[in-house]
């Protein structure tokens, strides 16, 4: 069978065709659909787009914000330092210096910068603003992360990282962390400082407490301190039941 | 597309619907399934008609999109094509008209047997009639490629069919 023969075949093998079951319409309609289709593929595939880069330039920017006030604020520190503070959030401590500036994301600034810093942890002679509470010394600090962040979910604060260091007279080896937090109309600090066992209590003047015992057998100290304006501290009649509740969890 | 584009569209729709249908029938071996690949190919046509610039070539992306759109399909896990031991329908000769219809029958029931490529190559060849070389370009194949695949599909074809048409030979 030649190649003629065949193709006669083949055009006899397809030639009782039915009616078509489509018209010119039914293609123009379909194609209408198919670029529909396609436009709104694209639209939503443009949306999607613009919402990753603008999502990405917002979170560089902030990442950026952040970095730059980390440096300033470490940068301000060199001419000025506090002794026994550093920062809360150092985010690389090789690049900070021994002597930070206290609380970077929140809480008031130093009222007055000690003139002859001491590197021995003695006190320096200037006062400070809350963050120091003129009492935050030798053992706490520093913002204890781990405190903080078990404060601020007992005490509902919704950004752990405005924590400050504990406004207490803490002992060595002790670690601790404070909210500036408003109670009703009661308005100040609540600390917490977690000490070694037998420690002397860490309460200034002033301030209320409780303690409880941790599983490990340390002393887990609240502290409540008023602020000008109010005469008792935040969450005083509650100090108890909280210093349990922290206890517990360490 | 404007009026006049719609227009062109439309006379070239008329013009080639039928033979579309057909080769797709060829390819696919059902009427139904014909016409959805054979509109396939038109709307995509359609869709890029403006962007058409040789109208000498009409035919010939038809053509390519009908072929892709067929092989494809049968590659899908729940349209692939199972082959059989035996032709589902039995052609019985009757009389002239009886022998026509029964050759008819039995070489699109071959032809299902063959594999897509293979089909696809024997149908551009002897139903469309082109040469090896157009053929080779709608598959997107080498020429080679389309001399080979052409000698065995009509070998697969001679055995689908086995006493029914008689012996086909090799055409190229």
């Amino acid at each position: 069978m030649d190649e003629q023969k065949l193709g006669e075949l083949f055009r006899d093998a397809a030639r009782d065709a039915p009616p078509p079951s489509f018209d010119v319409d039914a293609v123009r309609s379909a194609s209408a659909r198919a670029t529909s289709r396609r436009r709104s593929a694209v639209a939503a595939g443009s949306a999607l787009a613009v919402v990753l880069v603008f999502g990405g330039l917002v979170l560089g920017a902030d990442l950026v914000r952040n970095t730059g006030g980390d440096l300033t604020a470490a940068g301000s520190a060199q001419d000025a330092s506090s002794p026994n503070v550093t920062p809360f959030s150092a985010g690389e401590p090789e690049m900070l210096p021994k002597d930070a500036s206290p609380d970077l994301s929140g809480g008031n600034p130093p009222e007055s910068i000690p003139d002859d810093p001491s590197t021995q942890g003695d006190e320096p002679s200037g006062t400070a603003g809350r963050t120091l509470a003129g009492s935050a010394q030798r053992g706490c600090v520093e913002v204890d992360r781990e405190l903080a962040v078990a404060l601020a979910d007992e005490l509902s604060v919704a950004n752990a990282e405005q924590a400050s260091p504990a406004a207490a007279d803490c002992p060595t080896d002790a670690r601790g962390a404070s909210f500036l937090v408003r109670d009703g109309a009661v308005y100040g600090t609540v600390s917490v400082v977690l000490a070694p066992a037998d420690s002397a209590a860490p309460v200034p003047a002033g301030s209320r407490h409780a303690s409880a015992k941790t599983s490990d057998g340390r002393e887990l100290y609240l502290l409540s301190r008023p602020e000008e304006g109010s005469t008792a501290g935040p969450f005083a009649d509650d100090l108890p039941k909280l210093a349990q509740r922290l206890a517990a969890r360490f | 597309m404007d009026q006049r584009d719609e227009q062109e569209f439309a006379e070239y729709f008329a013009a080639r619907r039928e033979a579309v249908r057909r080769t797709a029938f060829l390819l696919c071996g059902d009427w139904h399934r014909a016409d959805d690949f054979a509109q396939t190919a038109f709307v995509a046509l359609h869709r890029r008609w403006r962007k058409v610039r040789d109208k000498q070539a009409l035919d010939a992306y038809v053509r390519r999109t009908l072929v892709r759109a067929v092989i494809d399909e049968s590659r899908r896990p729940w349209r692939r094509e199972r082959f059989v031991d035996s032709v589902p329908e039995t052609p019985s000769g009757d009389g002239e008209i009886g022998d026509s219809v029964a050759t008819r029958e039995a070489l699109v029931a071959g032809l299902r047997r063959v594999p897509p490529r293979q089909r696809a190559v024997l149908v551009l060849r002897f139903l469309e009639g082109l040469d090896v070389a157009a053929a080779a370009e709608a598959l997107g194949c080498s020429e080679g490629t389309v001399k080979s695949q052409t000698s065995r599909g009509l070998e697969a074809l001679r055995e689908a069919l086995g006493d029914t048409i008689e012996d086909l030979r090799p055409a190229s």
